[in-house]
């Protein structure tokens, strides 16, 4: 089989009755007794002899100018061995990514939230560093700040770049705001969509910022020698995006740089940049020893990437039979200090899953004095699922149809236009509506009291640059060297499908994370894309071996290697003139036949696969209190073929757990000075397994036809549905539509209570 | 040959909102759009409308990829994920 043909549609649900013998099975992942004993090595885990510790001071301004920094006092505070600030670094561009990860790992001439890097110390304790850190006196002149998107858009509004003009107004902008995009997709005629329609329903829903929630802080070791190398030791979703993003932040060569990754507790997109490493870096450099530093759960609130809030107007047209004639949305998300790409996501997403003629689509990325941005599962997608399929929900309710029958009237198949231009691939959408409609959940009657929701998510899924090496080792095992940090069980992905080609048992395969001088080069895991893109690599080079396996077998044969197959982790003579050599067989003899069995693949994986989800929950809702407790929910997700179902049904339980989080609790409270009140997890309550009821998960497996196993990628698109479904679920539990999130106690409660009165 | 269809924001640099180009690969196909429409490229760069769709599959950084005479290309911006 040749990396683009794929097996035809198995419907496995996961259960591994597909024909193999490997794939879609569930052996025990190899990390896991490391992990569960507390062996796993974890970047704060580390210390190396003459290790100092760094501590960086923050900004207590959320927008400022820096007027000056006295280090003095510091420098010559017990233990210091050294001291930085913004001046340390390379001068950063005007504008343009480069500048924002420069300015976001160390504020410059000015600081713009509270909690942005300002200076740091390295010193022979962490009390040492972090009493040295809060003797650097800086001046500041305080600036006026903006918080949220109608703030930061509105009329004279505090401008937060001066040379910040929006993108996609013709004719540009001459004078700066705090708007750096607008996007725009459009299809059809709107208004003739809303006059071929029967109910037109229009809402504004506002969500909050969130954050990823990760248990493990950033932590990071640097070691900087003489040569002026530096070894990285750090958590990651990608070490050799810590290198490139380090050199370029220093203005170093990669080559400088070896990065060696850690495991990761947690990332979930916000660990797809780096904070500290180029701090701890010039450091190392600076007191010439090594340098660690670990960010207190207040520094990872205050200073690493939310996910945005957002502003979201929808306006949805339908006639009586169900079909959505048309869609009018506006889209309006929080980028954080420096421009992101939010709203053109969630424009993309916003009415994905819909087959729509007519569509007009706005969306309108804003910068203010928060935290920059970075990705959370399906990025922009769980906020734009929000709105429309809220509204979509009342669409049903207002015709009296069922709200599945509703979107699969309505779902988009192959060959498609998606709302953003291209046609659909193969996807599965609607074979998720029908795995939730017939599912055990959906097809129980509802207690009395309780409210149901349904709803869908999208996301796209990408491919990227993956590289893997395979090894056979001398006694019949095999090392595979991939470049992915395995942030959600990818070492056992990798190694079933190292299995499934090789036809070796998965146990006798080691799966190992390389560090960045002994794996070829690997992009950040994201986009659910590890599975997808690196295992791709794996098969290629386990398809190479076992070429060169069966040409071994050939020459011990005297044989042409044409009368050679490789069948069952054996070579098997064509004729049958000899008896089968199993692999240990002949890596136990490569010796003699030519050397040690070994091969890379590299490549840039083509034809990522569309991600589907389609969730239901019941809820009750506490008509005193306001609280919302989830009582059934299950997930319907599209795996493409999911290679270990357990770490599938994984992914699909964790990012339902945080849509449920994002829905219904968490969110950022910031005082009016411009500083957060809640960073930590008393006061930011994210849910945890006695808040909720064992998320049930059903496995659809539409294979992805680019890929040489059907795998799709199941790391985001499950957070994107629970917004909506609890929403809709509360709906139709109290008759009260709420269309701010999160539908915590004290928003429920005062809605009911208006509701009332 | 291939066809490219614009977004809204891309008409206002063609002025259609899609043309059919004689193009073997990607970059060909983009020297040809820069000729034809030669504001294009600037906003292409500062919209950072890098990447492309070939019948629906979206490439992040492009350059050899083949086109034939069915191609349905559109220019979009590159995705990140979590």
């Amino acid at each position: 089989m040749s990396t683009t043909e794929a097996p035809a549609s198995t419907g496995t649900n996961g259960n591994g009755a597909s024909g193999y013998r490997w794939v879609g099975t569930r052996p025990v992942r190899h990390d896991g007794l490391d992990k569960v004993a507390g062996k796993a090595r974890y970047a704060a885990d580390l210390n190396l002899p003459g290790m100092l510790h760094g501590h960086i001071l923050r900004s207590p301004h959320p927008h400022a100018r820096i007027v000056s920094i006295d280090t003095t006092k510091a420098a010559a505070m017990p233990g210091v061995k050294a001291v930085i600030t913004g001046a340390d670094f390379p001068e950063a561009p005007p504008k343009g990514a480069t500048r924002n990860l420069m300015c976001t790992v160390i504020a410059r001439d000015k600081v713009l939230y509270s909690g942005h890097a300002v200076a740091a110390v390295a010193a022979s304790t962490r009390r040492e560093a972090k009493a040295a850190a809060e003797a650097i006196e800086v001046t500041y002149e305080q600036l006026p700040h903006v918080l949220n998107i109608a703030d930061a858009m509105a009329d004279g509004a505090p401008v937060i770049h001066d040379n910040l003009l929006t993108r996609g107004v013709d004719p540009r902008p001459t004078e700066p705001s705090n708007v750096a995009a607008r996007t725009v997709y459009e299809r059809g005629d709107v208004e003739q969509g809303f006059g071929e329609a029967d109910i037109v329903i229009e809402r504004e829903f506002s969500t909050q910022a969130v954050h990823q929630g990760y248990i493990e802080p950033h932590a990071c070791v640097v070691d900087c020698d003489q040569e002026g190398k530096a070894v990285i030791w750090a958590s990651s979703q990608g070490h050799f995006m810590v290198r490139s993003s380090t050199a370029t932040v220093l203005g170093w060569d990669t080559s400088r740089i070896k990065v060696i990754p850690a495991e990761i507790g947690g990332g979930f997109g916000g660990k797809t940049t780096i904070y500290i490493e180029p701090v701890a870096a010039l450091l190392s450099t600076k007191a010439g020893r090594p340098v660690k530093i670990v960010m207190s759960r207040e520094d990872v609130f205050r200073a690493t990437g939310p996910a945005p809030g957002s502003i979201i107007k929808m306006k949805v047209g339908a006639r009586n039979d169900g079909t959505i004639t048309t869609a009018k949305a506006w889209l309006a998300y929080e980028n954080g200090a420096f421009q992101g790409i939010a709203a053109m996501l969630g424009c993309m997403c916003v009415v994905s899953a819909y087959t729509l003629d007519h569509l007009y689509v706005e969306g309108f990325d804003v910068v203010l004095n928060r935290p920059v941005n970075v990705a959370y599962r399906a990025p922009s997608a769980p906020a734009a699922a929000f709105a429309m399929d809220s509204v979509v929900d009342e669409i049903a309710a207002r015709l009296g149809m069922d709200p599945i029958d509703l979107r699969l009237h309505n779902c988009p198949s192959q060959g498609d236009p998606t709302p953003y231009g291209p046609k659909w691939p193969m996807i599965g959408l609607r074979d998720c509506l029908e795995a939730i409609r017939d599912s055990d959940h959906y097809q129980t009657a509802l207690p009395d009291g309780q409210g149901r929701g349904v709803a869908t998510g999208f996301w796209f899924n990408i491919g990227e640059a993956s590289s893997a090496t395979v090894n056979l080792n001398e006694n019949g095992t095999a090392t595979v060297i991939t470049g992915s940090p395995d942030i959600g069980g990818s070492r056992a992905s990798m190694a079933l499908m190292a299995a499934e080609e090789l036809g070796l048992d998965v146990h006798l395969i080691q799966p190992v994370v390389g560090d960045t001088e002994v794996v070829g080069f690997t992009d950040v895991t994201e986009g659910s894309r590890a599975t997808f893109a690196t295992g791709m690599a794996v098969v290629e080079a386990c398809r190479d071996l076992k070429t060169q396996l069966r040409k071994r077998a050939a020459k011990t044969w005297d044989c042409d290697v044409e009368e050679v197959e490789w069948v069952d982790g054996s070579a098997v003579h064509g004729p049958g003139e000899q008896e089968p050599l199993t692999l240990a067989a002949i890596t136990g003899n490569a010796k003699r036949t030519g050397g040690p069995l070994g091969a890379t693949a590299s490549l840039n994986a083509r034809g990522a696969g569309p991600a589907f989800s389609v969730q239901v929950a019941d809820v009750s809702v506490d008509s005193e209190t306001g609280r919302v407790t989830v009582e059934r929910y299950t997930t319907a997700q599209d795996a493409g073929t999911a290679i270990h179902p357990s770490y599938v049904e994984g992914q699909m339980q964790g990012g339902v757990v945080q849509g449920i989080g994002w829905a219904l609790n968490e969110e950022y409270i910031y005082s009016d000075d411009g500083n957060l009140e809640n960073p930590g997890f008393l006061d930011y309550r994210i849910p945890v397994a006695s808040d909720l009821p064992m998320i049930e998960t059903v496995i659809v497996e539409v294979p992805n036809p680019s890929h040489p196993y059907g795998v799709r990628g199941v790391g985001e698109v499950g957070i994107v549905p629970p917004l909506p479904v609890l929403a809709n679920a509360v709906a139709d539990a109290t008759g009260v539509r709420i269309s701010d999130l999160p539908l915590s106690p004290p928003r429920v409660l005062d809605a009911l209570t208006a509701a009332e009165s | 040959m291939a066809v490219v269809h614009f977004s809204t924001d891309q008409r206002q640099h063609t002025g259609v909102t899609e043309v059919v180009i004689d193009a073997a690969n990607v970059r060909a196909l983009v020297r040809q759009l820069s000729e034809l429409y030669p504001s294009l490229n600037a906003h292409l760069v500062e919209t950072s409308s890098t990447a492309v769709a070939i019948d629906g599959e979206i490439i992040p950084d492009p350059m050899l990829e083949e086109l034939t005479a069915t191609s349905e290309v559109h220019l979009v911006r590159p995705l990140a994920g979590g």
